[in-house]
């Protein structure tokens, strides 16, 4: 039975550490989380919401009520049926053999109906007693937190407990229920009652009270929950803005690193030097946040300042000292920047371009120099097609890897682009010209916009195309775990530009693969790439639109669907045409017209005959005037079929569901005449080939 | 103030303290205070060793011919190795900054993740670079692997770079402006008074006048007394050799005589080397 009453208690872990790297601990937290949920809901005790607190020294749990036993569980024991349970009323061989396999003397056990309509089977109910919880999570916290997905896991204690690794040193456990400890120990550390506050500022041992754990963590200055540190520190950053009357720039992504990095963050104000608010505000900003993790603000109207936020973990007895020795350092930074920016424009971006035929693009490819031949080559020859204006497209992508030879690049590579855009600006190159430089790298990330410039989007697929026929030529082609060069993420980017309708790119996978590749061998007698790279490019491509299917607002099976086309379609076509087979295969026509191509594909499968345009129908051997009718409809349908749109293909194929089921319930396929059934294949081999110009429908499901 | 030098005698006091065998510079030319034997061998064995010392490093392509305030081709660093690292490893660290004069209290001392590779050494392990309000001042670093052995007793490494907090202590913008020590009469030996010269000279060296094909010779010739001397088990003038072949290689780098498929090559070499007197050395110790 349920134990009604029951007694509960607060529950409370943590796991203290050394500084786990930014980023992770949040993930190791939701991890550690989840996993304890389970451990207990799985032992079907209710533990209700456990509060998660994530700082860079401790991943902490806390539930208010946390039941101190597991219920009593009940269970029924089903054995043999009746009849083999019972001869001539008595209990079998069978029936004696279960309840001592069970355990259970043999009048525990009873007949009763499973509910299954077979009649009554032997059965027992017996009663499990609950288990402590402290028992529970004793006896599985230790495997909890060796599972946890460290990535990198490392081994720091001496002796013998080598398995046992995390990503930094544990250096203390509280695990309590109540006032029980949950008794157990992971890397020679053993969960007791003592936590440590932060480093310098709080105590280097405190018992922390299991009701208020948050509360009392924040006297030792600690602010536990990360959600509220992170929005202590964005608070902080508004206010030194007010204070400062400056605008703060929003970087999420650095105010999620700067918690990370903080048990008691402190937003401090530094100034640097203004002579460096002539460096172009990207600059700044870059080196400020990546080297240094401040950011960068501007005045009010949208000139850079020279202020900039940096938060600390401490609440200095002398906050000067933090704020004057972070100004020293983002001086040095910026000076450092400063001098690249001034030096870099005594080279023109002409000699620049120059220089690129003593970089090495690849070893085994060739020089920068030979990359920008063929990215040149490229929109020059599909300008047209892209509807780019190719005089300018000739000229940016002459000019777009000219800064990797800058000073300031080779310093800061994540400027590259950005300050190729603002060289050619200051060359007096033509504003396109300077955009399609700055943009040609975009997207970076999977969230990142795509350019404004057409032309940055058209050097932007031809670089990623460039790059991966080269590398899969090179047999550098990346592996489930690791993806040395960029691949899968220079063709994420290069699918996003493709799939885009808003500005759209026409030109099928196909094509783009031989455009590319013509730039290869008109330049590189020494590669030539094979057909063999051609395929595995474009299955590489194809896997990866399949991959990122929901991202592009469509299901897998209908990207998968439409890839089976034996029509080659630019890439946002397919996409557009996949979001129409998603609509309509949820419809009732969508699922009638999927089945009946299905049944079509079957038959031919199993016959091995393929789709065919050409196959020779003869009406004269027909029978039925089912055959008739679908042939006159299938000959209807062919009838500019390739010169209707996506939606009205879809729609006349699924006119023709009733004329196929008819088919098939009056007509068997397979006659004993030979040429009646040769006769009938054809037809559906023509049906087949009108339904595989928009895609495979056996891939939707049915 | 704190002088330069006083800088490094407080340092070695206060590890002296904590029981570290204070060693003095290896006297061989290295780019970096890993290499040093008691880091490098001795992190190899089974045996508890903390040590303690200053290491002249080597990195011929930062020269810039005593123009430049922060890169010098020839700096120092102070190292430390606990074997195994006590659980109290990073506070013993935070002490050792009060003790040169960084109040904790007062300044913001941050762990930021930077873990740690050596292809050459075969080596890896997991850390952070510690900032000073901002600024690098260390590197910390446990060990993992080094040369290509798994480390059974986690090392935990400390790695000051001396110059930059002798910079930040002093409030100097300028390495050669640093105090190395002041005079009876009160005037002052600057860093500049003691390296400028060397640091011209150096820079002229490595990147205009050594001489490539005799750098070549003398990292092949390395390499092949490395491999004769671990035949015989001496693993110790085996290793040596590898840092001779190492400053080689980063000479050959100074002079732009290495392209980027040959600098894996010479990697490569240097690595297999590495493992090679990391099995030697681990197999005459155990």
């Amino acid at each position: 039975m349920n134990q009604t009453m029951q007694h509960k208690d607060a529950l409370l872990i943590e796991i203290g550490t050394e500084e786990i790297p930014a980023g992770l601990a949040p993930k190791l937290g939701e991890a550690l989380r989840d996993a304890v949920a389970t451990l207990l809901s799985d032992a079907r005790v209710d533990v209700g919401h456990i509060r998660l607190g994530v700082t860079p020294r401790r991943l902490l749990l806390h539930a208010v009520n946390c039941p101190l036993m597991q219920d009593d569980h009940e269970q029924t024991i089903w054995g043999p049926p009746e009849r083999v349970a019972y001869v001539n009323a008595e209990p079998s061989k069978a029936a004696h053999g279960f309840a001592r396999k069970s355990g259970l003397p043999l009048t525990s056990f009873s007949l009763a109906d499973k509910g299954d309509g077979k009649g009554r089977y032997m059965c027992a109910t017996t009663t499990q007693t609950g288990q402590s919880v402290v028992d529970i999570l004793a006896a599985s916290m230790a495997n909890i937190i060796r599972n946890l997905p460290c990535g990198k896991q490392m081994r720091w204690q001496d002796g013998t407990i080598r398995n046992d690794g995390f990503i930094r040193p544990i250096r203390w456990i509280v695990a309590r229920l109540g006032d029980a400890v949950i008794p157990f120990s992971y890397a020679g550390v053993t969960a007791g009652f003592i936590s440590r506050g932060h480093r310098i500022l709080g105590e280097p041992s405190c018992e922390l009270d299991p009701h208020h754990p948050f509360e009392q963590l924040k006297l030792q200055y600690v602010v536990a929950d990360r959600d509220a540190r992170r929005h202590w520190i964005a608070e902080q950053l508004e206010l030194a803005a007010v204070r400062e009357n400056i605008r703060l720039i929003d970087d999420p992504a650095l105010l999620d690193e700067v918690t990370d990095l903080t048990e008691w963050p402190q937003v401090v104000v530094g100034h640097y030097d203004p002579s460096f608010l002539r460096l172009p505000q990207e600059v700044s900003r870059v080196e400020l946040k990546n080297h240094q993790r401040c950011f960068v603000t501007q005045c009010d109207d949208g000139v850079a300042s020279s202020v900039f936020l940096a938060v600390a973990n401490i609440q200095s007895t002398q906050p000067d000292l933090v704020a004057n020795g972070n100004e020293r350092v983002v001086n040095a930074r910026l000076a450092d920047a400063a001098f690249y920016f001034d030096r870099d424009p005594k080279h023109s971006l002409e000699q620049r371009v120059e220089m690129l035929n003593h970089v090495v693009f690849q070893d085994g490819l060739g020089m920068l120099s030979d990359q920008v031949r063929r990215l040149r080559g490229f929109v020059m020859d599909n300008a047209t097609r892209f509807g780019i204006d190719g005089a300018v497209a000739q000229r940016a992508a002459y000019l777009c890897k000219s800064d990797l030879t800058t000073g300031l690049v080779a310093e800061f590579p994540e400027l590259q682009g950005y300050m190729g855009g603002i060289y050619a600006d200051m060359n007096d190159e033509p504003i396109p010209v300077a955009i399609a430089i700055a943009e040609h790298y975009k997207p970076i990330q999977a969230e990142d916009a795509l350019p404004i410039s057409g032309i940055a989007r058209c050097i932007g697929v031809a670089e990623r195309m460039d790059k991966l026929l080269g590398y899969f030529h090179l047999q550098r082609i990346p592996t489930a775990s690791a993806d040395p060069f960029g691949l899968r993420r220079a063709c994420i980017g290069m699918i996003r530009l493709l799939a885009d309708e808003a500005q759209p790119l026409n030109i099928t996978l196909h094509t783009l693969i031989a455009e590319s590749r013509k730039q290869w061998n008109e330049q590189r007698v020494t590669i030539a790439i094979n057909k063999q790279v051609n395929h595995a490019v474009a299955s590489f491509v194809r896997d990866r639109m399949l991959a990122m299917a929901a991202s592009l607002g469509v299901s897998r099976a209908a990207i998968s669907a439409v890839l089976a086309a034996n029509v080659q379609r630019p890439i946002h076509q397919q996409v557009a045409l996949a979001k129409i087979l998603d609509d309509f295969s949820t419809s009732d026509t969508g699922q009638a017209i999927a089945a009946a191509n299905k049944r079509v594909a079957n038959i031919l499968r199993k016959q091995n005959i393929a789709a065919s345009a050409t196959a020779i129908v003869d009406s004269g051997l027909f029978h039925l005037p089912e055959e008739h009718l679908l042939f006159q409809h299938l000959q209807q349908a062919e009838d500019g079929f390739l010169a209707s749109n996506s939606k009205e293909q879809l729609h006349t194929l699924a006119g023709l569901h009733g004329v196929i089921d008819q088919f098939f319930t009056a007509v068997m396929v397979m006659d004993d005449a030979a040429a009646v059934r040769a006769n009938r294949l054809a037809l559906l081999a023509r049906l087949r080939y009108l339904f595989l110009q928009l895609g495979d429908l056996s891939h939707l499901s049915v | 103030m704190l002088s330069f030098q006083d800088l490094i005698l407080t340092l070695q006091n206060y590890w002296a303290k904590q029981g570290c065998v204070i060693q003095q510079p290896y006297d061989s030319s290295m780019g970096a205070g890993t290499f040093h034997p008691a880091t490098f061998l001795r992190v190899l064995d089974e045996k508890s060793w903390n040590t303690a010392y200053v290491q002249p490093c080597r990195r011929p392509t930062d020269g810039r011919y005593g123009e430049n305030p922060n890169r010098l081709q020839h700096y120092y660093q102070f190292q430390v190795i606990l074997k195994p690292a006590p659980a109290d490893i990073l506070d013993l660290y935070s002490a050792s900054l009060n003790e040169i004069g960084i109040d904790t209290r007062a300044h913001d001392i941050r762990f930021v993740e930077d873990d740690w590779e050596s292809p050459s050494l075969g080596a890896w392990g997991l850390g952070w670079e510690v900032w000073l309000n901002g600024m690098e001042i260390t590197q910390f670093t446990y060990f993992q692997q080094v040369g290509g052995v798994e480390l059974s007793r986690t090392p935990g490494e400390i790695t000051y770079g001396l110059e930059r907090l002798a910079m930040y202590l002093q409030g100097v913008d300028n390495i050669y402006d640093l105090l190395w020590v002041k005079q009876p009469d009160g005037s002052s030996v600057t860093y500049g008074d003691v390296f400028y010269a060397n640091e011209v000279e150096w820079s002229t060296y490595n990147f205009e006048h050594a001489d490539v094909d005799w750098l070549q010779q003398q990292f092949d010739a390395a390499e092949r007394e490395c491999l004769r001397l671990v035949k015989h088990a001496l693993s110790r003038p085996a290793y040596e050799e590898i840092m001779k072949a190492s400053h080689a290689f980063n000479l050959l780098d100074a002079r732009g005589a290495i392209s980027v498929a040959e600098r894996q090559r010479f990697i490569g070499r240097i690595r297999s080397l590495t493992r090679v007197v990391a099995q030697a050395y681990v197999g005459t110790e155990q």
